[in-house]
């Protein structure tokens, strides 16, 4: 024990740094590369202004005044054509109609007992609204970009809009009506955005809408190039399908687009086919998105929760 | 330079880079300047080295805190402020160095200085680049953004250096 604690003394340096290095180390690689936590909570709420104003200044390059009008404009119609879409699509609480008797009086004075001297009439009216009734389940917030990175293999945007606009860990986020990332973050005033330009995520999607699920993943090489993995070999695919999300993952609604594929290969087993997918979203000139809150995801979730997990 | 000079330029550094530099990313990453290790390599030569550690340390927390990330700054700042005491080793002269000797270009040589601050300034991001690629197959590329950067901070530093360092006292 002495000799340990003279050890010590005499290498207190390198103890020191070891310690301090491993307490750090293991804070960064506990994020995982996805920042989180009290801390960036913290920090954003602290440097969120800041960030707003040196977002100003380097739009005002770009006719900032007039194009950000247009873009948040934009932004608006966008989010009011979703919904749109998706009340028209949701047929859960729609009220059917049928024509209702003619005399129903007079049917049930003619109406006969069956054999169980029950006397049954026709039954007409509306059908009662579902539990979602003809509310939208898909919720549209626009944001701006104040701050992204886009040199990184773990990049991120932060958004000026947070919990008091509406938005929640999870939710999608969309730009030109296509994706671009989810929120992982948020605070009051602020949210930290994972793009799939992430090295540390997947995204679940497929070719086209009848394709066989898959993963998109970014290598962290080329910002607008992904890849979609463990495709079937048996998928036929060529150059210009739009690879689309399953909607299984709850950030993006089925069907919202990821990019296109441009080029085909094989992964090293041989057995499946690696896409190389050209992404819609533009991350150099990002700044007005769409964060989309899924409806039922909290429920769907608690649900996905619940499964049994292998022993 | 006293303690109190010295602090400052390390506080200064630090939160120009929290409040500018770290917006200041160009050719997608290939140019990043990390001006706080200014503040870093302008620590007196001579102190005891965990001085130098805790300075690190409390740097990166600076700049993990303005970037919101965890903890990537302040490992990569750490092990600059480890490696400090052995960078300044290795250019001291026969008889060392005496407590608080200035590491400026009017002190010891524009030499010394350029040297001292390629090496300081490498250390840091190769350190802070290969940690942030996180895989084998990204370390060189991301270690060749290392490198430019490098060339991108020294010509920062030593545009600070020149017209902010004392001037030599004439004979």
């Amino acid at each position: 024990m002495r000799n340990l604690l003279l050890l010590i003394a005499r290498h207190h340096r390198l103890v020191l740094f070891v310690v301090f290095e491993a307490l750090a180390l293991g804070w960064y690689a506990s994020a995982n590369g996805h920042a989180r936590g009290a801390w960036i909570r913290m920090s954003l709420a602290a440097n969120g202004a800041w960030m707003e104003r040196v977002a100003r200044v380097k739009h005002v390059g770009d006719l900032a005044t007039s194009n950000d009008a247009l873009l948040r404009e934009n932004a608006e119609l966008r989010a009011a054509l979703l919904a749109r879409e998706t009340e028209l699509a949701d047929t859960s609480g729609w009220v059917v109609w049928e024509p209702p008797p003619v005399d129903t009086a007079a049917l049930a004075a003619a109406a006969v007992p069956d054999s169980g001297g029950v006397v049954r009439t026709a039954v007409s009216g509306q059908k009662p609204r579902g539990p979602r009734g003809i509310e939208v389940p898909l919720r549209v917030y626009p944001a701006r970009v104040i701050r992204a990175s886009d040199d990184r293999s773990a990049n991120y945007l932060i958004l000026d809009a947070g919990t008091a606009d509406g938005l929640a860990v999870g939710q999608g986020v969309m730009a030109l009506g296509a994706a671009v990332g989810r929120v992982h973050e948020v605070t009051g005033q602020y949210a930290l955005v994972l793009p799939l330009v992430h090295t540390g995520i997947e995204w679940s999607a497929r070719v086209g809408a009848d394709g066989p699920a898959a993963r998109l993943v970014w290598d962290g090489k080329s910002l607008g190039m992904t890849q979609l993995r463990d495709v079937p070999r048996s998928t036929v695919v060529a150059a210009g399908d739009t690879v689309l999300a399953t909607g299984f993952q709850g950030f993006f609604p089925a069907g919202t687009p990821f990019g296109t594929v441009v080029e085909e290969g094989v992964d090293r087993t041989g057995e499946f086919k690696v896409l190389t997918v050209q992404l819609f979203a533009d991350y150099r000139n990002l700044r007005y998105v769409e964060v989309i809150d899924v409806g039922d995801r909290e429920q769907l979730d608690a649900l996905g929760r619940r499964t049994p997990q292998p022993e | 330079m006293t303690p109190v000079a010295a602090f400052l330029r390390f506080f200064i550094a630090g939160i120009l880079q929290a409040l500018f530099f770290q917006h200041l990313v160009l050719a997608n990453g290939w140019l990043t300047p990390s001006i706080h290790v200014y503040g870093l390599a302008m620590l007196p030569l001579g102190r005891k080295p965990w001085v130098y550690l805790v300075a690190g340390g409390v740097m990166g927390l600076l700049q993990d805190f303005a970037a919101a990330s965890n903890g990537l700054y302040t490992a990569t700042c750490l092990a600059v402020g480890f490696l400090q005491p052995s960078i300044g080793r290795l250019l001291a002269p026969r008889e060392g160095y005496e407590a608080n000797t200035e590491p400026t270009a009017a002190a010891q040589g524009w030499t010394w200085f350029s040297v001292y601050t390629l090496l300081m300034v490498g250390a840091h991001n190769l350190i802070l680049f290969g940690l942030e690629a996180g895989r084998w197959g990204l370390l060189l590329r991301a270690e060749g953004k290392a490198l430019t950067s490098v060339a991108l901070t020294f010509g920062l530093v030593a545009l600070v250096h020149l017209l902010f360092q004392p001037r030599p006292r004439s004979r």
